[in-house]
């Protein structure tokens, strides 16, 4: 997707997110931009990969030239236009990210901290680490979208996929009062917080059914919480 | 007496993975090992702690890391992918900053002695099955072919996890080939299933876990092997939805390589849970003869 184009101060910016990441010690400017966090990243584009797992779908074949999607045509045209998008692929998910992760770190670098923070991409990335894992520089690209998740959540910024804030905000809720994770507390906590009721029904009666759910709490953790949220509160106000 | 090691199963082994737990704890009772809980563990702070707090993920991995400390445990088996790498970061971080480390002692009390080696359970089997308990195999897989899914936090980052080649990983390959079983070569080993997304994102993980079904399936899998229950979870109840959406019925088991390495060990099925999966695995390992 094409980027606005930008206006970038002169001279050097220590932004917040800059000196968060160096406390982290993740630094940013060792990029050389070689893109292979992008090429590696499983949501940058949800499409990109259909080249590869195309092979084993079995659509339809052409009626007239008998061509089907194991085709090599079909197979490189898949996955470098976005216009070949596959109907499967859901409407709202077929660009994926609105930045690459390397233009993440392109934005932090840049001091366009509002670029990245109010972007998709911190809120789809995973957290599967493999930008962080093929990046010849060791940057930790990962890390990078937490940072600028925590950032976002510090100065209220709206979040562009608000469901993933929302589960967010619900699982802190859920661990800090029962001590340890209540699911299905979560799954209807998050159904009140984001209003999707029907989300999901589907799977309600087999995992049922099938006694997947545990229907009641576990306290057993939560004094040990009590007393480590105190401790925390203190620590998190204290200097430094 | 039994030799022990600590065990810290997270959230959902007591929840809606309690068939991956039921099978870790009957494979490491038969082979002599008793799986010690501290008491009063808490949450580790994954899927959300990092993305809020950076503080609050390091600390809740290390309050419990300080609980197995004080049992006096030298070893921690952690099955949760999820866990042993937030875990696993809390400590590695910790070693990174000064800054951190103090504020976390400040949060837990005192400061984290790091005495404890984190392994997750897979790791120790493999080891154990190396290690001579090979002999305590009483029925062997028959060649059932199986997908090993490592996932994502088993393996990355890999200079915080320590587990294994990240791009190519063997451990699980290496445990149940030992039981008799033929793992395959795939590609999607170690890719993302969009994780924690599917309570948030649902579509992600429908399309991310579609790609790994559809890729092991042309690889000839009957099974996909898994080590994480996020994973599991993922690949396994999402496969109707996979069906509507892509037209494609992979209708493919799921299984935990604790099920698999329980059945080798001869104990009784019904204590390894093979009825909590959606898609029923039953078929499959009665045509290998290891259900009746």
């Amino acid at each position: 997707m094409a980027v606005e184009p930008v206006k970038i101060k002169r001279g050097f910016q220590e932004t917040e997110s800059l000196k968060m990441l160096k406390e982290s010690a993740v630094n940013v400017n060792l990029c050389y931009q070689c893109r292979k966090c992008s090429s590696g990243c499983p949501v940058a584009d949800l499409t990109a990969r259909d080249s590869v797992s195309d092979r084993t779908s079995a659509g339809p074949l052409d009626e007239k030239t008998g061509a089907g999607p194991d085709s090599v045509p079909e197979a490189l045209r898949s996955g470098m236009a976005r216009d070949s998008v596959p109907n499967s692929v859901p409407e709202a998910l077929r660009s994926g990210m609105d930045l690459t992760p390397i233009q993440i770190i392109r934005a932090v670098r840049l001091g366009l901290e509002d670029l990245a923070l109010n972007s998709k991409t911190i809120w789809l990335c995973t957290g599967c680490e493999t930008c962080a894992t093929r990046c010849p520089q060791d940057i930790d690209i990962a890390k990078v979208n937490s940072i600028l998740r925590i950032m976002a959540y510090k100065r209220g910024i709206k979040p562009k996929l608000p469901n993933v804030a929302a589960f967010d905000r619900q699982f802190m809720a859920n661990m800090k009062f029962f001590g340890r994770v209540y699911e299905m507390g979560l799954v209807n906590q998050l159904k009140l917080a984001t209003r999707n009721f029907m989300q999901d029904m589907d799977l309600a009666g087999p995992m049922i059914f099938k006694g997947k759910i545990g229907f009641f709490p576990n306290f057993s953790g939560f004094l040990t919480m009590k007393k480590f949220l105190s401790r925390f509160k203190k620590a998190r106000a204290g200097k430094n | 007496m039994p030799e022990a090691i600590a065990y810290y199963p997270g959230c959902s082994l007591h929840s809606t993975a309690k068939e991956y737990d039921e099978s870790l704890r009957a494979v490491f009772t038969k082979l002599g090992v008793e799986l010690k809980e501290p008491e009063g563990w808490i949450c580790c702070g994954a899927s959300s702690a990092h993305s809020v707090d950076e503080l609050l993920a390091a600390a809740l991995p290390a309050q419990n890391l300080q609980l197995i400390e004080d049992m006096g445990a030298k070893e921690v088996a952690i099955p949760c992918a999820a866990c042993f790498l937030r875990f696993k970061t809390s400590v590695y971080d910790m070693k990174q900053s000064k800054h951190l480390e103090g504020k976390v002692a400040e949060t837990i009390g005192k400061k984290y002695g790091d005495t404890v080696t984190i392994r997750h359970p897979v790791e120790i089997l493999e080891k154990m099955f190396a290690n001579g308990a090979k002999n305590q195999i009483k029925k062997d897989l028959g060649k059932i072919k199986l997908a090993c899914y490592y996932g994502c936090m088993l393996t990355r980052p890999p200079k915080v996890t320590q587990f294994d080649d990240c791009e190519d990983p063997q451990t699980m390959d290496r445990l149940l080939k030992q039981l008799g079983a033929e793992t395959l070569v795939w590609s999607y080993k170690t890719d993302c299933c969009g994780a924690s997304l599917a309570l948030s994102e649902p579509d992600v993980v429908v399309k991310l876990s579609r790609d790994i079904l559809a890729d092991a399936r042309a690889c000839g899998a009957e099974a996909i092997v898994t080590a994480c229950q996020l994973c599991q979870a993922n690949l396994d109840t999402r496969q109707g939805q996979i069906a509507k959406k892509f037209n494609e019925n992979f209708n493919l088991p799921i299984l935990y390589f604790s099920q698999l390495v329980g059945l080798a060990l001869g104990l009784e099925p019904g204590k390894l849970g093979f009825d909590k999966h959606l898609v029923d695995p039953k078929p499959l390992l009665r045509k290998y003869g290891l259900l009746l």
